[in-house]
Formats: structure tokens, sequence, C-alpha cells
């Protein structure tokens, strides 16, 4: 199970649309309250996470997730139309797995997500 | 300016210098005149003072000069005589005029005369008798009489007396009576006698005569020692056998005197019967009239063969013996004015007491008797006893006194006396006649004596002068020399003149004298010329015995100028000093001459007055003045030298009030009319009455300077005009960045506050590197750099300022820097607001296109069916086309970071090799597709290279990217080659190439070659610009090489960073992040003390690899993310955050893993470690001085096995 984050209901469903088809399990928020929020009650395998969202960007959102042993291990992929230098080595060193900017070729995507996955299942 | 004042003040010095030689030249000059006038006076004094008369005449008879002798001779005073003439004056009486007539034109034919006897006429009308010698001298070219005058009236009287005592004599000698006498056989008894008879006998009468014999009036025995009567007998025999006898005989008187006669026996004939006649002639008288002659002639020899006057006195004792009794004989001499007598010659066999009695009243006493009556006195026995009980007598009481005044010239000079104590009928009046007449003579033997030991005296003197004279006296005669003082001998170093008298002078000198002249020639010639005007002055070198050469003053006088004996006086004078003296002082005028010649400001002295001309001028001044040469500018005359009468007048009128101007600016004019303006200096040179002798001066042509000041104030004006309306700030700064002018006020401090503080101190700290180094670059090259930086502003809003800085150059040396800081906080707020707008609506644009492109994706791989080939062909190119709009996005914000200098390199050690490796083989599909060969060639297998990972990958993908995309066939090659300073990195293609006229803008932003586009070709567009950016920041350089149809070659270069480098920017980065935050940072360093041993025990590898143990120990598990290398080989550095106490926990944590990981190396290692530690900002501010205290402190060894 995937849990998609984004503040942009269309990249959600597109999201959701592309994955599904991959036949991965969808759930999805759209601020970062829920992200925890839905990330502690179903615990997704993955989540892939939007930085500049309202009610906490995804910087934070990631932060809370870190300090709840549940969710604490749940692999982050971030997706962010502000990429930077500065960015990803923050986040890469808070324990992304990945940080990859907008637009995005969701087949490399899809990739990255099989292996991280397939690295955790081992 | 300043510096023209130091010229020409130094030039016033030296004129002043020159001004002073000059003086110390001239009282040398005086010096040696004084000292020569001083011996030309003592040679005149000796000349004037001589006993002979000297006097010089023209050819008319006029006298011309005289010595004091002269004067004394004449009673004439020389201002009398000269210019008198002899017959004028009467001086010669009138029978000698033609005699002196004669003597003078003699001489003036060229003949010496005399000695001639002449009468004088003296002023007071005496009259004395001369002997005069004249010699014709030729003084200053003319001719004229040297005569030498001797008075001999003396000598005259001497043999006139002698004469009148000979006729004397003679008389008494004639009035003599024969005495006449018969004597008959056989008895021989006298048989009659005339009257004579009893005087000459002391016989009564004629008839007691008539009862003698011859025997009976004569001594016993004759002087030839035979007995009186047979001597008588032979006679009487002889003369009547011969008929007459003629003999002298001793007779006696009755009363016992003998005398000596002549006697003449005549044999009479009467028939058978003969007797003899006697005439007996007393020849007593004539006898003595002969000793009498002797002895004057004795008296008047002596005065020539004695020694001195005591001689003379003795020797005439001894010729007196010979005519009266002198047992008891003396001499007195008379001082009339002292009213003395003293005794210089006395023999008395009862008195010896004469020496007490020098000094008594000449009336009272026998001798004070005969000077005051001026009359000889004989004194008996009666007169004396009386005399001696009336008056007394000095002395025991004689019984017969004699004394004879000695006179000359009517005036007593002396007495001569004798006595007897036994015999008071020793003298009669007959012996007081005898010693009168003997006086006249004695008289003048002493006086001629007196004046004769006088003269010797006065020689004496002279030769004492000539002996004592310091400077050398010589006498040269006939050329050579003859005689000479002991100052001579000391100079020429001889020990004594022997040895080199009777030479020529050139034989004591060199063989040429400094004029180049043969000394012997040049030596004839001043002879001849101190022959012919008296005397002679000049220099010469003379050779001492040693062979020494040494420069005398001669002075040579002529003393005689006949032509058989040349006499010269020759006075020599050492100027061995005057001529050092001189040398230096010629050596001096040398170089002031050469100086006043050479020195770029014109130097004068010219006579003052309206008619000045000038008496010097130097090259620079004729230069000035246009003037074809030295002779021209010297004729002009000085007030036409003035632009103007005013101007001179202005000058001269300054002059007279200062006494002097100095650096005077005044208008001149030149040769051909044109002025210029002259800065002019001069002194005015006085003589000791302070009247102006002349001027000196220096003048510059300070029309350039003028010219160049005006144009410096013009320029002044307008730099300042410029500056003051400037509105950017203007600074002046040294190497430092001490800010020495500014224009405005700067982050709100006043200009006086400003300046002295460096610019530094307006600027945050991480500007300082920046602008440090631009100022270095610019001091370096002297170019012009610029550099921005953030000031503070008083109003805490932000000031931006861009700021040129440029050099201030003196000879070609940069001195200093002119900042032109202009205010360009509007421009970068816009640049800042263009930036972030960028980087806004590049940020907004990337969800839209995320939906986009995730849409046509989803299409794109048929999820919701399937597509037909148009539909696909519709969708595909649109993906493409959205991901180059992502790159497009994703370039922009590049470039808007770069320009925005937000873009910060994170570099590192990277191995550029395996970099570029990977990156080429990411284009492996992409090249194979288009068939395109990737040559991948680096000349090292790896090369570590100080930089940004990720950034110099955008670089090779965007070269090799672009080279793919621009090459249809062929091949790509890429290569690294490393090189001493840098590593180069090259991508050639085999493309189309790149126009010439494209290769200039081909980096800027939005270029892209050529105006179609083909499929697949597309870019940002921004690739290469980007890449530049990416190379500048790595301070690397970026070019390219292109061949139309050929290919183009592109290179980048990357600086190789030394470990030292990164260190020192790694931590001076640091100390400017943490600087102004009040935070401190530590520094670590370790020394793994024995890695040569480890090199040497085991191997390089080995000794490296424990160097690389502890630094990754540090790195993974004590230190991580802090920056820690290698130093040198054997040097770790870290630092970090952690305090003191930390270090000594971390390096005891580091020894614990050490101990554990060394016997992965080798089992036998041992390493040995020291550590220090520096404190930011305590143990210093920059990295240098952090790293140097850090190994400083190195303590603790550690030894881990």
């Amino acid at each position: 199970m995937i849990l998609v984050v984004d503040d942009e209901p269309q990249i959600v469903r597109l999201l959701a649309l592309r994955l599904k088809a991959k036949n991965f399990d969808v759930i999805s928020a759209y601020d970062g309250y829920q992200c925890v929020q839905v990330a502690k009650q179903e615990l997704p395998d993955l989540i892939l996470l939007d930085i500049k969202m309202p009610l906490g960007g995804g910087i934070k959102a990631f932060e809370k997730l870190k300090s709840i042993s549940a969710t604490k291990t749940i692999p982050v992929i971030f997706i962010t139309a502000y990429p930077s230098v500065e960015v990803k080595k923050l986040v890469m060193d808070m324990g992304a797995e990945d940080f990859v900017s907008k637009p995005f070729n969701s087949d490399v995507l899809i990739e990255k997500i099989n292996i991280i996955l397939n690295d955790s299942t081992n | 300016m300043s510096n023209n004042k130091n010229k020409s003040s130094s030039k016033i010095w030296q004129l002043e210098l020159a001004n002073k030689n000059m003086e110390l030249e001239i009282s040398a000059r005086k010096q040696i005149e004084r000292s020569l006038k001083d011996k030309e006076d003592r040679f005149r004094t000796i000349f004037s003072h001589a006993p002979i008369t000297y006097f010089l005449c023209n050819l008319d008879g006029d006298f011309l000069d005289g010595n004091l002798a002269a004067h004394q001779l004449t009673g004439y005073t020389n201002e009398e005589l000269f210019g008198s003439n002899f017959i004028e004056l009467n001086l010669i009486d009138k029978k000698d005029h033609k005699a002196i007539l004669e003597i003078i034109s003699r001489c003036g034919r060229g003949e010496n005369t005399g000695p001639d006897e002449l009468s004088l006429t003296k002023k007071d009308g005496s009259k004395v008798l001369i002997e005069i010698s004249t010699s014709p001298v030729t003084i200053l070219e003319q001719r004229q009489i040297l005569g030498i005058a001797q008075d001999i009236t003396r000598r005259k009287d001497s043999e006139i007396k002698l004469l009148e005592s000979e006729e004397r004599f003679r008389k008494l000698f004639d009035s003599a009576h024969d005495a006449l006498m018969t004597l008959n056989p056989p008895t021989w008894k006298f048989t009659s006698g005339n009257p004579a008879i009893l005087d000459m006998f002391k016989i009564k009468n004629i008839k007691e005569f008539l009862t003698y014999g011859p025997w009976d009036i004569s001594p016993e025995k004759q002087p030839d020692g035979r007995l009186s009567s047979e001597k008588a007998e032979e006679m009487i025999g002889t003369a009547m056998e011969k008929g007459s006898n003629y003999f002298e005989w001793t007779h006696k008187r009755i009363n016992g005197e003998s005398f000596p006669a002549t006697v003449l026996l005549t044999k009479i004939q009467l028939k058978n019967k003969s007797f003899l006649q006697a005439t007996v002639r007393d020849i007593t008288k004539p006898k003595r009239a002969e000793d009498v002659n002797k002895v004057l002639f004795d008296i008047s020899n002596a005065v020539n063969t004695t020694q001195n006057l005591s001689d003379l006195y003795k020797s005439i004792h001894k010729s007196l013996e010979n005519i009266i009794d002198v047992t008891n004989f003396f001499i007195a001499i008379v001082d009339i004015k002292k009213h003395t007598l003293h005794f210089p010659y006395h023999v008395d066999t009862t008195d010896d007491d004469f020496s007490s009695i020098t000094n008594f009243d000449i009336g009272n006493s026998l001798t004070g008797l005969v000077v005051s009556q001026r009359k000889p006195i004989l004194l008996k026995q009666k007169e004396l006893e009386e005399r001696a009980n009336k008056k007394g007598v000095w002395g025991p009481t004689p019984l017969i006194w004699m004394g004879v005044p000695l006179i000359i010239k009517d005036e007593v000079i002396g007495v001569i006396a004798t006595q007897s104590y036994i015999n008071s009928n020793l003298y009669s009046i007959q012996d007081l006649q005898i010693l009168s007449a003997v006086s006249d003579q004695v008289a003048i033997a002493i006086d001629r004596k007196r004046s004769e030991d006088a003269v010797r005296e006065s020689e004496k003197k002279y030769r004492d002068l000539f002996e004592k004279s310091k400077d050398p006296v010589l006498i040269i005669h006939n050329e050579k020399f003859v005689d000479c003082n002991q100052a001579t001998i000391d100079m020429l170093r001889y020990k004594n003149k022997n040895e080199f008298l009777n030479t020529h002078p050139s034989e004591l000198s060199p063989k040429l004298q400094p004029d180049g002249r043969l000394s012997s020639d040049k030596a004839e010639e001043m002879m001849k010329t101190a022959l012919i005007n008296g005397s002679h002055r000049f220099e010469w070198d003379h050779k001492r015995s040693d062979g020494e050469v040494f420069p005398v003053e001669v002075l040579l006088t002529a003393i005689s100028t006949d032509e058989k004996n040349r006499i010269i006086h020759t006075v020599w004078r050492d100027i061995t000093e005057r001529k050092q003296v001189e040398k230096a002082l010629k050596e001096n005028e040398e170089k002031y001459h050469s100086l006043t010649e050479n020195l770029p400001l014109g130097i004068y002295r010219n006579t003052p007055g309206s008619k000045g001309k000038f008496l010097e001028v130097n090259k620079a001044l004729i230069d000035m003045f246009g003037y074809k040469d030295r002779e021209s500018m010297m004729a002009a005359p000085v007030s036409s030298l003035y632009a103007s009468p005013q101007t001179r007048k202005k000058f001269s009128d300054k002059f007279a009030k200062q006494g002097f101007v100095k650096n005077e600016e005044l208008k001149l004019r030149r040769k051909n009319g044109s002025t210029f303006i002259a800065s002019s200096t001069a002194i005015a040179i006085k003589d000791d009455n302070g009247k102006v002798i002349h001027y000196d001066g220096i003048i510059e042509d300070i029309s350039e300077r003028v010219k160049l000041r005006t144009k410096m104030q013009e320029n002044e004006e307008k730099f300042r005009s410029i500056v003051s309306n400037s509105p950017s700030i203007i600074m002046q700064t040294d190497r430092q960045g001490v800010i020495s002018f500014i224009n405005y006020k700067y982050s709100g401090e006043e200009p006086e506050d400003v300046i002295g503080k460096t610019i530094y101190d307006f600027m945050p700290r991480e500007f300082h590197e920046i602008a440090r180094n631009t100022i270095q670059k610019v001091f370096k090259k002297g170019e012009s750099y610029t550099f921005e930086n953030l000031g503070f502003s008083p109003a805490e809003s932000v000031v931006w300022y861009k700021n040129t800085v440029s050099s201030i150059q003196k000879n070609g040396k940069v001195v200093g820097v002119v900042i032109l800081a202009a205010d360009i906080s509007e421009q970068k707020q816009t640049d800042i607001m263009k930036t972030e707008f960028i980087s806004s609506v590049s940020h907004e644009l990337r969800t839209p296109l995320t939906i986009i492109r995730e849409s046509l994706s989803i299409l794109s791989d048929e999820l919701f069916g399937k597509l037909n080939k148009d539909q696909a062909d519709i969708v595909n190119p649109c993906i493409e086309e959205v991901d180059r709009l992502g790159r497009i996005i994703n370039n922009l914000l590049d470039i808007s970071r770069m320009e925005g200098q937000k873009i910060k390199i994170e570099r590192e050690m990277v191995d550029i090799v395996k970099l570029a490796h990977g990156v080429v083989s990411s284009f492996g599909n992409k090249a194979d597709s288009k068939n395109i060969k990737l040559v991948f060639t680096p000349n090292r297998e790896s090369i570590n290279l100080y930089i940004d990972n990720d950034r110099i990958i955008q670089v090779f993908m965007n070269l090799i990217g672009n080279a793919l995309k621009f090459t249809e066939e062929g091949k790509i090659e890429i290569i690294i080659t490393e090189k001493k300073a840098v590593v180069e990195c090259y991508i050639v293609d085999t493309g189309r190439g790149i126009e010439q006229n494209d290769l200039g803008t081909l980096f800027d932003r939005f270029h892209q070659v050529g105006k179609v586009m083909r499929a697949g070709e597309k870019g940002s567009g921004l690739g290469l610009s980007i890449s530049k950016g990416i190379i500048k920041l790595h301070k690397g350089k970026i070019w390219v090489d292109s061949e139309i149809n050929k290919g183009s070659k592109f290179c980048f270069a990357l600086p190789k960073y030394s470990i030292d480098d990164i260190v020192i920017e790694n931590i001076d980065n640091k100390i400017s992040k943490v600087a102004d935050k009040h935070i401190k940072f530590s520094l670590l360093a370790l020394r793994l003390n024995n890695y040569s041993d480890i090199e040497s025990k085991f191997s390089v590898n080995k000794s490296n690899a424990t160097m690389k143990m502890v630094l990754q120990i540090i790195q993974d598990e004590l230190a991580p993310g802090e920056f820690s290398f290698i130093k040198g080989k054997d040097e770790v550095i870290l630092f970090s955050d952690i305090t003191k106490q930390n270090i000594i926990v971390l390096f005891s944590m580091l020894e614990d893993m050490l101990a554990k990981s060394v016997l992965k190396i080798d089992e036998d290692l041992t390493i040995d470690l020291s550590y220090g530690y520096s404190l930011y900002p305590d143990d210093g501010d920059n990295a240098d001085v952090l790293i140097k205290n850090a190994f400083k402190a190195l303590i603790n060894t550690k030894k881990i096995k």
C-alpha cells in the first residue's frame, strides 16, 4: 500500500491511476496533517510525499512520521516542485529514500518504488 | 616643488662652499706673501744695516736708493739723497768732480771702476775721504750704477800720522851732534874732544875726558861678547893699517849707561907722526826712531793679523816693549756716555786689581786726568806723592807714571799708560813723546779693530740668521749652490752640506718639472730671470737625497749682478702642504665646475650695475637663453635677459631689500625674444668694505613646471568637481585596504571618521575575501577589477555596492587603489526580484506540467485503451516537449541561482576519471543508436580533484550531450589530461562545427547555434551558459575551438588544489561562517611520528595505509561530517566544534580503535602518534596561524601496538 500525499488533487488522482495500474493499493492525503494521520492509521508500505503543502509541509510531516515508532520505518520518497540541493541534502540526511523533482517520469518513479519495496521485503 | 627646492638649496650650498674655499685660498696666499715679505724685510734689514755703504744711481749720477750706511756717510737722509745729483749736493769736492764724472761715464759704459779715492763733504760741512767702487747693474731693464763707498779717513789719518812721526824723528836725529875726538899712540888715550863729548858721555869737562881712553867709555864687553879693550885695539889696528875703519860700537857713559854708536876712525898722518880721529855718533835715537817706526808698522799690521781686540791689545803691548819699558802697562777705554773707564788690557807687577776699576769718575784718577786734559802726562815721584796725599790714588802709588790719550777724530777713546814702582827716573819727556807718537796708531788700530769686530759681529748675526732660518737658504754662485743652511740639509735629507754643494740646481731636481720642461733648461731660465729682474719667485720641484720629489716655492734674489760673480740668494719654502691644498682645491674646483656645467640649472656670476656683464655662465644657462655659445652670452648685457625693465626693477628691489632672492619667479627673455618663466636664486658677493663685487645665482626654467602646475590645478579642479558631484563613493586605499581618502559619508560615517579605517570595517565578513582578492589582483596586474558587496547601512536597510577597483600607479608601480563604490541596491533588488520571479514562476509551472505529463503518460501507456497510430503520434511528442519544458525550467533555475550567487558548490575530493567515465557510459545507448563511437582517454588511471561532484557531472552531461546532438557520424572523444597545475578535459567531436561568428557568444544565455532546429537537437540553450558558470565557480576555464564541418573541441580546465589550499579554504570558510556569531571551533592536529620508520621497515604502501586508517577512523567513527584530511604525508588535521576536554576523550578513543585496526595492516606495526590543538579565535584568526599553533602545541606521544 502506497500513500500519495499532495495538495494538488489532480496529481494525487493521476499518481493513483498509474500506481493502481501497476497493482499497488493507493491511499491518499492532501496535506501534512492528513498525511501523518493516514500513515499512523494505515501504516502504508511507502509514502510519496510533496513538500510544499498547507497544514504543515512535507518536511514537518516527515519529521513527525520519524518521531512515531509505528511510522518511523516507512520509506518516503519526496516529490517536489521546489527542488534544491539544500533541501535534497536536508531530507536525505533526515532519512528520506529519494528526492524526485516535478515533473517526473512516472516509469522511473515506479522503478524506484519497486526497488525500495523489494529491498524492504527482503 | 620640494624636490626643486632641495636642488636649489644644495646649489647655494655649493656656491657657499666655493666661496669659502676661495677665502681659504686667499688667506693661504696672504700667509705665503707675508712670510716672503718677512724674508725680504730681513734681507733688506741686513742690507740696509750693513756697515758698508751701498747706493744706486742712474747714469746721470742721480741717487736712486741707498742704505743706512750711505745716510750716515753723507749725513743726508735717503729722501734728501733720492733724485739728487752728486754735484748738486756738493757732495764731492770740486777737485774730484772730474774724477766722479769719469767714474760714472765708465760705469755707464759697463765697466767696473775703483776703488778710487775721493773727498766727500758731509751735510754738516765736515769732510771725509772715501773710496768708491762701482758696478753696472740692470734693474727693471734700466741700466743703473751700484756703488760701494767706504770712509777711509781714518786709514788716511793713520798714514799721515805715520809720516809725521817719521818726520819728527828725522829732526831729532838731525839735531844730534857727533862727538869728535883724537887719540894718539901708543897709549891711545884721548888727546882732544869737542863739547858734544860732554853731553854724550855725561862728562863734566874736557880735562877729565882727556884722562880716559876708549875702553874707559865702553862697557866691559861688546854686544858680540868680546872684551871691549881687545876689540878696541883691533879696531884701532885696522884703522892704522887701512887708513880708516867704520863700525858700530857700544859705548858707556860715565854714569854707566850704555848706548849704541857708530864710530869712524880716520888715520891722520902728520910728518912721521900719525894718530887717529874718531867720530862717534850716538845712534840711540836713530835706533829708537827705527824701532818706533817698526812698532808703528807692527801695530798697524796687528789690526789685520790679530783675531780680536784682546789679541790686538796683547800685540800692542808686545810691540811697545821694543821702545819703552812697559813692565807695568794698561790700556783704558772710555765710555763717554756712561762717563766710565774700563781696562780691557793690563799687566802690572804690583797691582793685580784692575778688574775692579771698571767704573770711576774720569776726573778723579790719573787716567781720568789724561782723558779730561786730552794730552800726555808724565808724573814724577814728587808729584805722584803729593797727589796721593791730596786726592788718593787707586791702587799702589808708583814712583813714576806716564799716560797718553788715544784720540780719534778729536775724541778720546782711551788711554795707554805705563808706570814703575822701582825706578823713579825710568821715563823721560822723550819717552812720553815716543808714547804719544805711537798712541795715534794705537788709537787707530783699536778703533779699526773695534769696527772690524762690529762688522764681524754683524756678519755673525747674519750668519746666524742664515743658519737658523727655518726656511732653507742657499747661495748660488756661478750657477752652483755654494752654501746653504741647516734647514736646507734637513729638507734635502742629507747628512751634511758637502754632499750636495757645488751642484747645479737641476741636479737636486727631478729630470722634468711639472710643466714637462727639463729642469736643467728651466733652472737656467729662472736664474737668468732673477739676475735680470733682481729677484724672481716661482714654484719648483726639488728632489731629496732619497729620491723623493717635493714642491717648493723658490725666491731668488740677485746679490751681485757681475757677470763673473753671479751670487744669488735663494730661499726655498716647502709648499707640499700648500700643493696638497691646491690640489684639493683644484679637484674641488673641477668637481664644482663639472657640477655647474652638468647641472640642469643655469648658473652664473655677473657684475653689478645697469651695465652688468656675465663673468661666468654654465652650459645649461647658455642653452636656456638660446645663445649659440659662451662668448655670445658673456657679451650680452645682463639687463637684456629680463622680459621687461619692470621685471628687472622688481627683482633688484627685492634683492636690495633682502640682500638675496630665493626661488623668485620671474619672466626672462631668450635671445630670440621669446620669454619664459624662471625661478631665480641669487646672492651678492661683497668685498671687505661691503661693496658688491658680483652676484652669484641660479636660474631654473620652470615654464614647463608652471604649465604643468596650471594643468594640474585644472585637472585637480576637474577631478574635485567630478568627485564631489559623483553619485558614487570614491575612496583611495592602500594594499591593506586602509582608506586615505573618501568623498562622501560611508555607511553613515563622516569622511573624517572613515579615513584611517579599512574597507573591511564596512562590509560583512563573507565579502572580505573577494574584496581582498580583488585589491591584490589590482596591485598585481595594475588593471581594473570589480566586486560587489553588501554594505552596512545605518537604517538597517540593505545596501549593495558595486566596487570598481583601479590602480594608482607611480613610475609603473601600483601604489594604491581607487575604489569607486556605486550603490546598486536598487539594481540588486530588481535582480533579486527577477531571480525570485523566475524561481517562483518556474516552480509554479512544475505542478501543471506534472499533471500534463502524467496525463499524457497515462494516455501513452494506454491505461485507458489502445491509441491508434495517429493518436500516439500526437501524444508521444507532447511528452517529449513537456520533458524539454522541464529541463528548461531546471536550467532557468540554475542560471538564476548562479546570477543571484545563490549557487554554492559543495566540493570534495573526487576522482574525475571515474566521474567522467560514468557520464560517458550513460551516453552509451544514445551513441550506439546514432552509430557514433565514444572514446574515453584519460592520461591517468585516477585523478583526484577538489570539485563539486554533481556540478561537474552536469558539465560533462552538457558537453557530451551537445556533442552527440550536433554530430551525425564519426566519433566523440573525451580526453582527460593531468597537467602541472590544472586538469584539462576535452570533448572533441566530428560534428558540423560552429561558425566563427558564433564562437564569441557561444556561452551566453539562451544562445543556440543556428536558427533552424532539427528534431532531437533541441536544447534549452542554457547548457553552455550553466557549464561556464559551474567551471567559473571552480575557478577554472572553459573554451572552445571549432572548424565548420570538421568538428568542435570543447575544453575546460580545473585547477588542482593542494591539500593545504583546500585546508586553508575550508578553515577560512568556516571562519567567515562563524566569525560574527561568537562561535568557537577547534583544530586538531595529529602527527604520525614514525611514518618514515614504517616506510623503511615495511613499505610506502603500509605507511600511507596507516595514515588512511587513522583518517578513516576519524571520519567514520569519531567525527563524521567534520572536515578532516591528511596534510603532507604524516599529518592529519581535523576541525570541529569539539572542546579541549573532548579532544582528549576523542584521542583516547582513537587509540583504542587504532589498537584494534593496526593488526589489519601488519602484525608488527607500531604507531607513534602525537596530537596538538588550537582554538579559534583564541589561538589565531586565520587558517595559517591556527594550523601553525596546533602543530606547535603537539604534545602527547602515544605508542600503539
